[in-house]
């Protein structure tokens, strides 16, 4: 299925890659849900867990791996009255996109700084 | 009567918070609960601007292969994250598919496929796109090399010479025995920094005269996650930084026992007013071997722990990719992944 969604930076036209789905009868109301992510494991299943729990509006954050042969996570979300499980998952997105964008530039800036040991190989490439 | 405690207490608040506590013969609070709701009056929900206040990140060596740098302030989720990326989700180039027209050494086709496998490829990953099972190659998607090699007797060795490196030509088939032959345009895009195997010492087979092996080698872009070869790190590792307290004072001849517990230069003996003190003045270089843990008469004096949230990071790369832009394009690699995640997230949501 295909939606014309209109974003600022993609192309127009949106294609369901199947890569997020909602486990059915777990979205009974839309302040919990049960989101299935192909192909991801703990990488990115702990970390997004990590960043769901430092909201304050999540009641219950979680991950697991139903089979570790299937490249599969569940992220089980229960969030309080004032938003919904969704709007949780997108906040717990950005907050970890800012960390990781925060991390590569105070990187860069200690990379500009030179303040380190530098050693020169005797075999260099 | 209440018997008396084993190890003084780590009962207090803050050192349960922030510290992973080591005990003779476990460890415990390894678990972080910085969470909302947790400690009341706190607020600990994430705010940016406080994450950008408290995350410090320095870079204590760097050289072509190896870097160690410090990153505090951040959570172990996602120091594990960034060191399961860069084992297993950066891309690199290495050998895919090997061709063999004539394989006469002593190595089986099979173990000699393998081997050229490991061979690390210094190619920029980035230039490149991933080949599909069904696709062709293409100069877009495959580094092709051609390695032949013969091995002939030597007429200039010595009468009775024993070492095969002098008495044959070729006797040894290295990597750098690996020739490139650029395809379509690679020649001008790759004019800067040939394409080449990232070591040339490697041996890949053994022969002697009359032997030849005649190989075409293609070389794809794949992840750490499919097969270990396309890993461009050695190995990704960190530590949390140790940290050790001493419980009142240790004087005297105890004080150089307790020094010969930590390695070297961890614990320093200092004399103050003519009396020998040992003092903690670099916790860092200490392995956390606990070795002070097993003296009865230390036991009660020091508290060894670790500091949850600063991470010491050690990544050792291969030699394809610098270790500065493994570590940058590893985090890219999770910030693209929550966009992913995002955008299907959201399309999947819109549909219903």
């Amino acid at each position: 299925m295909s939606t014309i969604v209109s974003r600022m930076d993609e192309d127009q036209i949106e294609v369901d890659t199947g890569k997020v789905s909602v486990v059915p009868g777990t979205m009974i109301e839309p302040q919990c849900a049960t989101f299935c992510l192909q192909d991801e494991d703990h990488t990115l299943g702990n970390a997004l867990r990590w960043a769901l729990m430092k909201n304050s509006e999540v009641d219950f954050a979680s991950y697991s791996i139903p089979h570790p042969s299937e490249a599969r996570t569940n992220v089980r979300i229960q969030t309080s009255d004032n938003t919904t499980a969704a709007d949780a998952m997108y906040k717990g997105l950005d907050d970890l996109a800012d960390l990781c964008d925060h991390v590569i530039q105070a990187f860069q800036v200690e990379l500009a700084k030179g303040e380190f040991e530098y050693e020169e190989e005797e075999n260099a490439f | 009567m209440v018997p008396e405690k084993k190890n003084f207490s780590h009962n207090d608040l803050d050192t349960l918070r922030s510290r992973v506590i080591v005990e003779r013969d476990r460890v415990t609070s390894t678990a972080s609960t910085d969470f909302p709701h947790n400690y009341p009056g706190q607020d600990l929900a994430w705010d940016f601007e406080k994450f950008k206040e408290s995350f410090k990140l320095k870079i204590n060596k760097l050289s072509k292969t190896e870097m160690e740098f410090d990153m505090i302030g951040i959570d172990a989720a996602v120091a594990n994250a960034f060191r399961r990326i860069l084992i297993a989700e950066v891309p690199t180039m290495a050998v895919s598919n090997v061709f063999i027209m004539n394989n006469t050494s002593i190595v089986v086709d099979e173990v000699l496929a393998h081997r050229l496998g490991l061979v690390p490829i210094l190619a920029d990953p980035t230039k490149f796109d991933f080949k599909g099972k069904e696709e062709t190659p293409t100069d877009l998607n495959t580094i092709v090399f051609k390695l032949q090699v013969t091995c002939r007797r030597n007429p200039n060795a010595a009468e009775g010479e024993t070492d095969p490196l002098k008495k044959y030509i070729h006797a040894n088939v290295y990597s750098g025995d690996m020739k490139w032959s650029p395809q379509g345009d690679q020649a001008e895009r790759f004019k800067e920094c040939p394409i080449k195997p990232v070591f040339d010492d490697i041996v890949v087979t053994k022969l002697r005269p009359g032997q030849e092996v005649d190989i075409e080698i293609h070389c794809e872009k794949g992840l750490g996650q499919d097969h270990a070869k396309w890993s461009p790190v050695a190995t990704a590792s960190y530590r949390l930084m140790p940290e050790i307290l001493i419980n009142g004072e240790i004087t005297g001849e105890a004080a150089v026992r307790f020094q010969k517990c930590f390695p070297e230069g961890v614990v320093d003996v200092v004399k103050e007013n003519g009396v020998k003190k040992a003092v903690v003045v670099n916790p860092r270089k200490d392995t956390v071997s606990r070795e002070v843990l097993r003296h009865a008469e230390f036991e009660n004096k020091v508290k060894l722990t670790r500091v949850r949230d600063h991470f010491i990071f050690s990544i050792e790369s291969v030699g394809a990719i610098e270790p500065q832009d493994l570590f940058v394009q590893a985090v890219k690699v999770l910030m693209d992944k929550t966009g992913t995640v995002k955008r299907s997230l959201q399309s999947t949501l819109q549909a219903e």
